[in-house]
């Protein structure tokens, strides 16, 4: 386990300076978000093409107004 | 617009920016299958633990926590719902800055949500002011100096632990909700966002209605 009572450790190079525990999140933020980008989506049972139903949503837009 | 009282009015206007069927809906465009369009509602999962904790822990008490297993195991769970906020709120935000998806008049959906996520830290802030404790009072003599810096000491007392209390328990958690609630209301009116290139029908459009700016 983790002594979390301890001193901080610390981690930096010149005007940078950050905690290990924040650097540790940080890094795993960013692999949740690759993962997230790049991991196949399970699909369920009502998979199916999701346009051809009228109430999937509803088209208010090309979403490319700004 | 039949309605002639203020209520009915706002009724007839509330049904028209909000169609029933488009409130709760059960099915979403092809383009949400993807593990990106999940940090919205994890976010939301995480903060209706955040809630529920912290009303445990008001009805505890300031110091229960110190003194009571149960207290600690509640203030643990309230502290890492929290911690899980806002990763997901974050992942959440950058998913969405890099997808633009304040595109189709969504810039009030974006903004809300930028909105809460800050007053989301201001929530964090006076959490961690009212824990009792040396580092509590630590942050709070550090915030104070920042906080009069920018002249908003004369409203905000980082010190005082009573106003703290208040300001974490009551005024910022009612700004969040409110704020979020308008954020998905907002997302139910606009629809999610595409993808860049794509149409709410999934899609892709030419080119030049592709252009995103």
């Amino acid at each position: 386990m983790i002594d979390l009572n301890g001193i901080g450790h610390y981690v930096g190079n010149g005007w940078l300076q950050i905690s290990v525990a924040n650097l540790a999140i940080t890094v795993v933020m960013f692999l949740i978000f690759a993962m997230a980008l790049v991991a196949p989506f399970p699909r369920g049972r009502d998979a199916t093409d999701l346009s051809q139903r009228h109430d999937a949503q509803r088209p208010i837009d090309s979403g490319t107004q700004s | 617009m039949t309605a002639t009282s203020w209520t009915g009015k706002l009724r007839e206007r509330t049904l028209e920016a909000v169609p029933a069927d488009q409130l709760l809906p059960d099915t979403q465009p092809a383009y949400v299958a993807s593990w990106i369009y999940v940090f919205g509602v994890a976010s939301l999962s995480a903060l209706v633990v955040v809630v529920a904790t912290g009303v445990v822990l008001t009805v505890g008490g300031l110091s229960w926590w110190h003194q009571s297993t149960l207290g600690h195991f509640v203030n643990s769970l309230h502290l890492w719902s929290v911690q899980l906020f806002f990763t997901f709120m974050v992942i959440h935000i950058w998913g969405k800055f890099w997808m633009a998806a304040w595109r189709g008049h969504r810039a009030l959906t974006w903004i809300t949500g930028v909105v809460s996520f800050l007053v989301s830290m201001a929530t964090a802030l006076t959490g961690y002011l009212i824990q009792t404790n040396f580092e509590s009072q630590w942050i709070s003599a550090e915030a104070k100096d920042g906080l009069n810096s920018v002249g908003a000491g004369a409203v905000m007392n980082v010190m005082d632990i009573g106003q703290m209390v208040l300001w974490h328990v009551a005024l910022l958690p009612l700004g969040v909700g409110v704020i979020v609630v308008a954020h998905i209301v907002l997302i139910r009116l606009r629809g999610v966002a595409p993808p860049i290139g794509f149409g709410v029908d999934g899609n892709a459009l030419d080119q030049a209605k592709a252009d995103p700016r």
